[in-house]
């Protein structure tokens, strides 16, 4: 394709050759040993060069010992692409450069320019520098290099189609998963919505926060003070043996009284030492009596 | 900058920007739903106290329960004043074991004991008792 050349009109998918009208060549021997590290260099290169108000794409491939970096504009080009009818036809975009093997004789570009390789490199030359006639009218059959240009897929991205198609599905899936969980969290907990609905329709009392507080705290209240009245009289009693003999006992919201009487003093003070080891340890013995007296 | 020439980054940026949102917006429910889920767990367990507390002492069949108290001892030995939700009791002549007996009972019973007494006269036993409901 070359810039003279008339509109096409096509009606499959082609791939095309690019004339160096389109594209800036550099070929470096550089101390690079991997394509991905040639092609972080590539703008480098090209400082000074390019035209500083567009953006360019770099293709590079190692041919012999040397790196060839080739710049190219993809906006012009496809604004090229589009005036000869071919954007729509476009497979494959290579550079004449790919092809400086094939090109053992100029090739006519219309009726003024010729492709020609000088000095190892494609360029297109006027047809009357040109010692010999042409020759050749068409491109020479080759094979295809490796690298193209594939339109759509053309970045200075550090990330290829695969690998965006590869990690954009992996965070998309991610994503999704996450959002799934989400919404699993959102509708646990319905088991004790639903309790918690059944008891506020049992109790409409217990609706309210501060209602059900003040209900808690009387009954709680109420709870704490019977059981420690209850536990007092029955430690009470689990403690009385044979021997002792209780004349007095009283048991009322603020303490418990009691007076023991004891056979001997041997049995008053083992009951005391039985006393004064568990709930009652202000018990005193007079005698063989025994007063007891504690607040609950 | 030309947006188009980094449009492979800026396809995965986006996506791991809707990763990130996703996670953030996960986290953000599961911490959400976990508070919830505790101050209604903490609701229930206070309502079903309350419930069990009342079912344990505001007792609709305590009246019943109680006047099986009033069978306790002979007509002349027991004084039996039951006026609202107040019982106010008295036993005279109880022996060691009725007055064991008795205690038991009142024990177990779910109610709140104002005063309980209990008087040694000669070989026998005098209980004053006295509860709210």
């Amino acid at each position: 394709m070359h810039r003279e050349m008339s509109p096409l009109n096509l009606d499959e998918r082609v791939n095309i050759v690019l004339t160096p009208q389109y594209y800036t060549v550099k070929k470096e021997a550089l101390p690079v040993k991997y394509l991905h590290q040639a092609k972080r260099i590539a703008p480098s290169l090209f400082d000074g060069f390019l035209e500083v108000d567009k953006v360019f794409n770099y293709l590079v491939y190692q041919e012999g010992e040397r790196w060839v970096f080739i710049a190219y504009c993809l906006a012009d080009i496809q604004v090229f692409l589009a005036e000869k009818g071919l954007l729509a036809w476009t497979g494959k975009i290579f550079f004449a450069e790919q092809f400086v093997n094939c090109l053992k004789e100029p090739i006519l570009l219309g009726e003024k320019e010729a492709l020609s390789v000088v000095e190892g490199e494609v360029v297109v030359v006027p047809k009357h520098f040109l010692s010999t006639e042409c020759s050749l009218s068409t491109f020479p059959s080759c094979s295809i290099p490796k690298s193209g240009v594939k339109l759509g897929s053309t970045s200075n991205d550090s990330l290829s189609l695969k690998q965006t198609l590869f990690f954009s599905t992996l965070f998309f899936l991610f994503a999704l998963l996450f959002g799934m969980e989400a919404l699993r969290y959102k509708q646990g907990g319905t088991q004790e919505r639903e309790r918690l609905a059944e008891l506020s329709t049992e109790y409409p009392r217990l609706q309210s926060a501060i209602q059900r507080e003040s209900i808690a705290q009387k009954y709680q209240t109420i709870d704490k003070q019977e059981r420690l009245k209850r536990d007092a009289i029955k430690h009470l009693s689990e403690l009385i043996f044979k021997g002792v003999d209780v004349t007095f006992l009283r048991c009322t919201t603020q303490s418990i009284e009691a007076q023991c009487e004891c056979k001997s003093t041997k049995v008053a003070k083992r009951f005391l030492l039985l006393l004064k080891n568990s709930y009652f340890p202000h018990a005193h013995l007079n005698g063989t009596t025994i007063q007891i007296k504690e607040n609950l | 900058m030309n947006l188009r020439a980094y449009q492979n980054s800026a396809i995965v940026l986006f996506f791991a920007l809707l990763m990130v949102g996703a996670m953030l917006f996960k986290g953000m429910v599961s911490k959400e739903v976990r508070v919830e889920r505790e101050k209604m767990a903490q609701e229930l367990a206070q309502i079903e106290q309350i419930v069990q507390l009342q079912h344990l002492w505001r007792d609709k069949s305590i009246l019943k329960k109680l006047k099986r108290l009033e069978k306790f001892g002979t007509a002349s030995t027991r004084k039996w004043s039951l006026r609202g939700k107040k019982l106010v009791a008295t036993y005279t002549s109880l022996s060691a074991k009725s007055v064991n007996r008795l205690i038991n009972k009142i024990l177990n019973l779910a109610v709140q004991i104002e005063r309980l007494e209990l008087k040694k006269e000669g070989e026998m036993y005098r209980l004053e008792f006295v509860c709210k409901w």
